[in-house]
């Protein structure tokens, strides 16, 4: 039972990073489930879903259509529908009582494409990862559809990964992202996966860099370093977005090397999505705190982006034991972490709200990340 | 790399005419990996010396990190024999015990670190679920092979299976190549099958005889090929296996 969630939530899955991926691209997404699962999306993991018009729609799985492999009818709905809508693609994304039935979503996939003549990706999603790695199935399925053949190369060109609303929310925050590296002079090609299109898809192979904003961005960039050739680095700008702009020029010029922190005896712990903690570890450390800082992950991680010290989070019993060890005097993360803490305690808490973690209970409160504001919060931590 | 998948009703003979042909195709000279998919995990056995090899699902069980050393074992002519393997009898799912341990396979690089010319799935019964349908689809087994008699259940699970396989060919699934007559002795058997096959679809690819020199050599723990290469027996494995090479391999390695 170590792995039962007591006060926190379970984390956004591999269905909604799959859903969200493909939100602004003009498709028909449909979850195979029963309603549960694609409830816990468009209500609680995608900021985007009220007032939007995206069609995502929910399989309606019932008991029988799962005992005896119904598929046809999933098959007749799904083109009916498509008829009507004609979408740019169909994405049939799974959740976990198609995966215990054993569903061939790829299968699948293929039989609606050769009847409908739209392109149709399957997405073996289930529900026990977590979003970073339904976003990057999603995004390279899209792509392995899409992009017929690499384009030639751009000098100079890039692209943002894993710009997502699980990670960023939907308060400015991939605006901020892209007019950073507009405004200082870059060409920018693609922008993954807000504002997303068909045509920015199949640009983006053209790119000289990758710049993953994200853990779900750097599982998409070394898909597309082995694929397109298209080296990568991890990086979220903050503040004033000095540190991203100078390790984007460096990385362009071959000369980028990830900064190493300090994380001997570390004081202050950062707790959430390990890029967006990364960074800001840089960022607290080359502002001058000269306090050793942890990260613990709490959802996938790259190992080569793990700095000594760096703890990967199983479970809530060991994040609970993590947070009341004593070591840690400052510790930033969602606010829905202060819940697992101890009734008396000294630790100052900095409030860095993610919506796979929190949802709507604290998006109103979302950092902009390239801010003045931003640029205070960081300056209070110590 | 060529990827075949053998099915046929439960105790027609699947694992032994697997075995004996992986046993033929090893002797031939081609790198053969035989995977069982049957919970009961005995396809390999005689080609490992009569001794049952630990199943994915055993090593995934133990919750102990797997390394391919771990579920692929070498056996009679090198042939590379791994077995699925299933949940606890009576509880939990077989079906999806067989694309757990497909996926741990894929996950740790087996077709690519072995190489295999060609790879058999011995697949047990017939297409009963999700599960079972694994080693037909996309990037899996490019044919199919249905081992029958000439007894009525035996054809009637060969009609299944074939019409599955028919079923899902617009989702990019393996083709029907035919069925091997495993014979029972049954009256007329030949001319039983050949009716039946003109509902079913195919081909008789290869008649098996029936014959007490397998039982001898099932126990002995070996395969024909293996126990008494030179008996007639074996000459219609080295048959078959030929055939399969052939029309896979165009006779060369794959």
């Amino acid at each position: 039972m170590s792995k039962l969630c007591i006060a926190m939530p379970p984390f956004a899955p591999d269905y909604s990073g799959a859903a969200s991926a493909l939100f602004d691209l003009g498709g028909m997404i449909v979850i195979h489930d029963a309603s549960g699962c694609t409830g816990n999306y468009t209500g609680f993991d995608e900021p985007r879903w009220f007032g939007s018009s995206s069609a995502v729609f929910c399989s309606g799985l019932r008991h029988m259509d799962a005992v005896l492999g119904n598929d046809q009818k999933l098959i007749e709905q799904i083109i009916a529908e498509a008829q009507s809508l004609k979408p740019n693609f169909i994405a049939l994304i799974g959740s976990p009582v198609p995966m215990v039935i054993g569903t061939d979503f790829e299968g699948i996939a293929n039989e609606i494409e050769a009847l409908t003549q739209i392109p149709t990706i399957g997405l073996d999603t289930r529900g026990l990862a977590y979003y970073g790695k339904g976003i990057c199935a999603a995004t390279v399925a899209l792509m392995k559809k899409m992009v017929k053949a690499p384009q030639t190369k751009i000098a100079g060109a890039i692209n943002l990964l894993g710009i997502t609303p699980l990670d960023f929310y939907i308060n400015g925050n991939d605006e901020d992202f892209k007019h950073l590296f507009v405004s200082n002079g870059y060409q920018l090609l693609t922008s993954f996966s807000m504002g997303l299109t068909i045509e920015a898809l199949q640009r983006s192979t053209s790119a000289s860099l990758n710049i993953a904003l994200s853990q779900a961005g750097v599982q998409i960039a070394q898909y597309m370093e082995q694929t397109y050739q298209i080296p990568y680095m991890a990086i979220t700008p903050l503040g004033n977005g000095e540190i991203a702009l100078e390790a984007v020029q460096k990385a362009l010029a071959n000369e980028y090397i990830p900064f190493v922190p300090e994380t001997e005896n570390a004081e202050i712990l950062i707790v959430g999505e390990q890029i967006i903690a990364n960074s800001l570890r840089e960022y607290l450390q080359r502002q001058g705190s000269d306090r050793a800082i942890a990260v613990a992950v709490l959802f996938d991680v790259s190992p080569q982006h793990l700095a000594q010290n760096d703890i990967i989070i199983q479970d809530e019993t060991m994040l609970r034991k993590l947070l009341n060890s004593g070591q840690y005097h400052t510790i930033i993360g969602d606010p829905m972490l202060k819940a697992l803490f101890q009734q008396e305690t000294k630790i100052k808490f900095y409030e860095l709200p993610h919506v796979a973690v929190s949802s709507k209970v604290h998006w109103n409160n979302y950092k902009r990340f390239l801010s003045e504001t931003m640029i205070e919060w960081l300056d209070e931590i110590d | 790399m060529k990827k075949i998948a053998i099915y046929g009703k439960g105790g027609i003979g699947k694992s032994t005419t697997t075995s004996n042909v992986a046993a033929a195709l090893s002797t031939l000279g081609y790198k053969v990996m035989q995977i069982g998919c049957d919970p009961k995990a005995d396809s390999v056995k005689n080609l490992m010396n009569g001794h049952k090899i630990p199943t994915v699902l055993d090593c995934l069980r133990s919750g102990k990190e797997i390394k391919l050393e771990d579920i692929v074992f070498k056996g009679f002519g090198g042939v590379l024999c791994v077995e699925a393997g299933g949940p606890t009898p009576g509880i939990g799912c077989a079906g999806r015990g067989i694309i757990t341990a497909f996926e741990k396979l894929e996950e740790l690089s087996a077709y690519e670190k072995y190489q295999p010319d060609i790879v058999l799935y011995d697949v047990l019964g017939d297409v009963v679920c999700g599960g079972f349908a694994m080693p037909i689809r996309q990037g899996y087994a490019d044919e199919v092979f249905i081992v029958t008699s000439g007894e009525m259940m035996a054809l009637y699970a060969a009609a299944n299976i074939a019409q599955a396989i028919k079923n899902f060919g617009s989702r990019g699934y393996a083709k029907y190549s035919g069925v091997i007559l495993n014979a029972r002795n049954v009256d007329d058997e030949v001319q039983v099958v050949k009716k039946a096959l003109v509902e079913i679809g195919g081909e008789i690819i290869q008649i098996i005889p029936r014959d007490a020199i397998i039982q001898k050599a099932e126990n002995m723990g070996k395969t024909v090929i293996e126990a008494f290469p030179e008996s007639e027996m074996a000459q219609y494995y080295f048959e078959l296996a030929r055939k399969i090479a052939v029309a896979h391999c165009g006779g060369v390695a794959c």
